[in-house]
């Protein structure tokens, strides 16, 4: 590669970091990022999306991500929570993630999308009760 | 005050860095990186095909593409996540061994970008993979095969040149610039109370929770800290001068392993605090650039040489 090829290259590679920083708003995209991650400060209380399984005496029982969004990733199965909250779409999820529990989970009967909010600095601290919990959608586990 | 003695100090920072930038190095190094980023990227590639199978099942409505899918209406079908997978498989694999690698070398490039971007593009990106894609793009448009590879069996190995210099420094500015972004990314959105600690303790607990309440692996030393916050002020200003401190490590060489070895601790304290995994940093591989990657196998090479000639 020329000398001028390689300052092409630099100049894109350049562009790949900076770009991402200075648009507004910021770029957080892949591979193109401004790597935003533990930057934030958030709320003290933050609401957490999740999946509960219900058992036979109405107990929560805890589902796995690939239970809740069908991959291995945590960060993940959140976002596809939140995703399904924000579209209106937690019925399809509900529906999804209990086809996937029944053939795996005999002890689960039904099926919870849920948001639980948790001061999450006071929850290790010993305040286990969550401040507030919202039931988005509630299905049927088929057995 | 003439505009030339205002420009010569900006043109002879420029020479400089164009002296850097295209300083001779050994065409083992280049080959040695390449050996490295491909060994990682096939190795992610193989790990990582159950959890591409896995998102290939999900429904359409979850797919939300991101950077060069971004234009795709829906998400691709099986048989496409499998086809780009085993062409980035292949390529990667022929450009590790150094064959055919201006085919192969951008062949790969741009399938790994493919394949890496599908991984990011159902409704959460990940940062894990960033650097190793771009080093990967650096890579393929690089010579570096004229040594340790098939394409160069045969050949004398070249004298250090610069054509083998320009590569191995812009891997360096690549690892180094992410590093500067993610800190400037803190100062960005958290201001400089960032500095105080109550952000990180605050993302600590967070994440936590998070992982604990959809029942995955969570960090029970993040938990511990999150009750003692005194640290996480040292933490914080840690974190920073690590990041932002970053071209130290290219600029200032008695400061380069000093740099690395802060890095790689901040990416353990990371597993520890988080049980969050950056594997190109934890293995090394994103700090290789900066170092004499080719010296140790160079010497186990002599080393077999020397045994070899002494028995005959």
């Amino acid at each position: 590669m020329s000398r001028r090829g390689v300052y092409i290259l630099l100049t894109v590679l350049v562009a790949v970091f900076v770009y991402p920083v200075v648009r507004r708003p910021p770029v957080d995209s892949f591979p193109l990022s401004n790597y935003p991650m533990f930057a934030s400060r958030g709320a003290d209380v933050s609401s957490f999306p999740t999946v509960v399984g219900i058992g036979a005496d109405g107990d929560d029982i805890d589902l796995t991500p690939e239970l809740i969004a069908g991959t291995d990733q945590v960060i993940h199965a959140a976002e596809t929570i939140r995703y399904a909250i924000r579209n209106d779409d937690t019925a399809s999820l509900c529906g999804e993630i209990a086809a996937r529990v029944a053939e795996s989970r005999r002890d689960v009967r039904a099926i919870e999308v849920v948001v639980v909010r948790y001061d999450a600095i006071a929850w290790f601290e010993g305040e286990r009760e969550p401040v507030d919990r919202q039931v988005f959608s509630r299905c049927e586990v088929q057995s | 005050m003439t505009a030339a003695t205002v420009a010569s100090p900006i043109v002879r920072a420029a020479g400089r860095f164009d002296r850097w930038l295209f300083a001779p190095m050994p065409a083992r190094r280049v080959a040695a990186l390449r050996v490295l980023v491909c060994l990682y990227v096939l190795g992610w590639l193989l790990a990582r095909l159950p959890y591409l199978l896995d998102l290939a099942e999900l429904p359409d409505r979850r797919f939300a593409p991101v950077g060069v899918l971004a234009p795709l209406d829906g998400a691709p079908a099986r048989s496409a996540v499998i086809g780009a997978w085993a062409v980035a498989a292949l390529a990667t694999g022929a450009l590790l061994l150094g064959w055919r690698t201006r085919i192969v070398g951008p062949i790969s490039a741009v399938t790994v970008l493919v394949v890496t971007t599908y991984a990011n593009s159902w409704s959460q990106v990940f940062h894990t993979e960033n650097l190793a894609v771009l080093h990967l793009a650096v890579l393929a448009l690089a010579p570096c095969a004229a040594a340790w590879s098939l394409d160069a069996r045969g050949r004398p190995v070249p004298d250090d040149d610069e054509r083998f210099g320009w590569p191995v420094r812009c891997l360096a500015i690549v690892t180094v610039a992410s590093y500067v972004v993610a800190g400037w990314a803190k100062l960005d959105i958290g201001g400089f109370e960032w500095l105080s600690g109550d952000v990180l303790r605050t993302q600590v607990a967070f994440d936590n929770l998070r992982k604990i309440l959809l029942g995955d692996v969570h960090s029970p030393l993040g938990g511990w800290f999150v009750r003692h916050d005194v640290l996480f002020g040292v933490f914080a200003l840690a974190t920073l001068v690590i990041e932002l401190g970053a071209p130290l490590a290219l600029l200032v060489p008695r400061l380069r392993t000093p740099w690395v070895i802060g890095a790689w601790g901040f990416h353990v304290g990371i597993v520890a605090l988080m049980a969050i995994v950056f594997p190109y940093q934890l293995l090394g591989i994103a700090y290789a650039p900066l170092f004499a990657v080719e010296r140790p196998a160079e010497a186990v090479l002599r080393d077999r040489h020397r045994r070899s000639s002494a028995l005959e």
